[in-house]
C-alpha cells in the first residue's frame, strides 16, 4: 500500500508563536492575579525557572476557574491570522507541541484541527482537570520525526530548545516577543512576523 | 516593486580589517549605519535575506526594527568561513535568482536601479564599480557589442574596473566552499557585467574616504 507521509511536518509552539498572547496570562485574569502570572511566564520563558515546575505551580493557581469558563477565554485568544492560514491550509504538515494543557486548549485545537502535543489531564469527579503529564518537547519533535523525514520547529522561548535540538530545521520566531537568545544560538533561520515564517515555511 | 524578488546580504562576517569592534553592518558612515544605507536601497524589494553570524544578536535586533520582513540565515560558522559559504546558505533555499551582496557597502541608488533592470534582462549580471578601493580584486572587462563582459578576477592584474561584491544570478548555481565569492565565480565566467558606483567599506582608510565622498556627494 503507498505510503502518504507528508515530506515535511511543521512542529508550532503554541502561546507567543500561534497565539498573540500568551494565554496563562489572560486566564489568570478571572483570579486577578494575571501580573503575577505574567512574571511567572515571563521568567519561564526566559529560562529562570524550569519549565515543568513552573508549569506545576501555574497549573496548581489556575485550576480552581472552571474549565468552562477558561474554554470560554480560549476560544476568543487571538491567533496571528496568517500562521493561522497556513496550518488550516495544511492540516496533515502541521502539529502544534505546547506545554500547555490539552482541556484548556481544545478551544483552540477545533480551530486549527492539525495534531497536537501537549500536557495532560484526567478529570476528576468534580470536573476538575487532574494533570497527568507535563509535555517534554523534546519526545514530542522525535516522535513527529518517526511520521516524515523532515520536521521544522518553530518557536521562541527557553523551553523550545529541546524542540530545536531534536527538529531537522530550527526557526527562531519573534512575531509576539523577541525570541530569546539561546533559542537564536541554536536556531537556522530568524524570522520576525508571520507573513516572512509563512514564507520560509514554504521554501524549506 | 523592484524587478528583483531577492535579495540575499551577507553580514556575518567580522571586518577584522576595519577593526570597528562590530560587525560592519552596523558601522556608522556619516551619522547612519551601512545596513540603513542598504535597506533603504532595497526598500522595494521583495524578499530580503540577511546572512549573520558575528554578533548576530545585535544585527538582528538593529535590523528587525528598520525592517520586519527580513528573513535571517545563521552562518554559526562565520569565523571560519568566508562570504561565498554565507551567500550559499541562503541560496540554498531560493528558488529563482537573487542578488547576492556584501552587507558593507553604500551603492548609488540610481546606478542600483539599473543594474537591477538589466539583470533581469539577463539572467546573469556581474557588479563592476570603476571606483578602486584600498584592497582590490581587479575585475578583466571587454566591451562586446553594446554590453560588458567579465572574464576573470585578479589581485595582481590591474583594471580599471574592480569587482562590485554584487552579482545577480540563478541561485541553484551559487556553490558553498572555503574560497572567496570571486574565486568561485571565476570558474563559471565569462558572463556580462554591469558598472555600479559603489563604495566598499573593507579597511579605516575606505572608511575616511566613504564619509569625504559622501560629504562631497560624489556617489549619487
Amino acid at each position: 500500500m503507498k505510503s502518504n507521509l507528508p515530506e515535511k511536518i511543521v512542529a508550532f509552539d503554541l502561546d507567543g508563536t500561534v497565539t498573540l498572547d500568551e494565554t496563562l496570562p489572560l486566564l489568570a485574569q478571572e483570579l486577578g492575579l494575571s501580573e503575577e502570572m505574567s512574571l511567572l511566564t515571563k521568567l519561564t520563558l526566559e529560562g529562570k525557572i524550569a519549565f515543568d515546575r513552573s508549569f506545576k505551580l501555574r497549573y496548581h493557581i489556575l485550576k480552581s476557574i472552571s474549565v468552562q469558563r477558561i474554554q470560554d477565554i480560549m476560544d476568543k485568544v487571538r491567533l496571528d491570522p496568517v500562521i493561522y492560514q497556513f496550518i488550516i491550509d495544511h492540516p496533515s504538515s502541521c502539529a502544534i507541541v505546547t506545554g500547555n494543557l490539552d482541556i484548556w486548549i481544545r478551544p483552540i485545537m477545533e480551530k486549527l484541527k492539525c495534531r497536537c502535543y501537549s500536557s495532560t489531564s484526567e478529570m476528576d469527579s468534580q470536573g476538575v482537570p487532574l494533570l497527568t503529564s507535563i509535555l517534554d518537547k523534546g519526545e514530542a519533535i522525535r516522535d513527529l520525526r518517526r511520521k516524515a523525514p523532515k520536521v521544522v520547529a518553530v518557536g521562541e522561548s527557553f523551553n523550545d530548545i529541546p524542540m530545536f535540538e531534536e527538529a531537522n530545521v530550527s526557526i527562531a520566531y519573534g512575531g509576539v516577543h523577541k525570541p530569546v537568545n539561546a533559542a537564536i544560538a541554536i536556531s537556522d533561520y530568524v524570522v520576525m512576523e508571520g507573513k516572512a515564517l509563512c514564507r520560509l515555511l514554504k521554501m524549506l | 516593486m523592484s524587478p528583483v524578488e531577492n535579495v540575499v546580504i551577507a553580514a556575518a562576517g567580522m571586518g577584522t580589517r576595519l577593526g570597528a569592534g562590530k560587525p560592519k553592518c552596523l558601522v556608522d558612515v556619516c551619522g547612519r549605519k551601512l545596513i540603513e544605507y542598504q535597506l533603504d536601497l532595497l526598500r522595494d524589494v521583495k524578499n530580503i535575506y540577511m546572512v549573520v553570524g558575528f554578533c548576530e544578536l545585535d544585527v538582528i535586533d538593529f535590523v528587525g526594527k528598520l525592517r520586519r520582513d527580513v528573513l535571517f540565515v545563521r552562518n554559526p560558522d562565520f569565523q571560519h568561513t568566508k562570504t561565498l559559504e554565507s551567500y550559499y546558505l541562503a541560496a540554498k533555499i531560493i528558488d529563482g535568482n537573487a542578488v547576492f551582496m556584501d552587507g558593507d557597502m553604500i551603492i548609488s541608488p540610481s546606478d542600483f536601479s539599473r543594474f537591477l533592470e538589466k539583470a533581469t534582462a539577463s539572467d546573469f549580471l556581474v557588479g563592476v564599480s570603476e571606483r578602486i578601493s584600498d584592497d582590490p580584486v581587479y575585475a578583466d572587462v571587454r566591451k562586446h557589442e553594446e554590453r560588458l563582459i567579465v572574464d576573470g578576477f585578479s589581485y595582481e592584474k590591474q583594471s580599471p574596473y574592480e569587482w562590485a561584491n554584487v552579482v545577480y544570478m540563478p541561485a541553484k548555481l551559487m556553490q558553498g566552499g572555503k574560497e572567496n565569492a570571486f574565486e568561485y565565480l571565476q570558474t563559471i565566467l565569462p558572463k556580462p557585467a554591469a558598472v555600479l558606483d559603489r563604495l566598499e567599506i573593507d579597511t579605516r582608510k575606505d572608511l575616511e574616504y566613504a564619509e569625504r565622498e559622501l560629504a562631497m556627494k560624489t556617489i549619487r
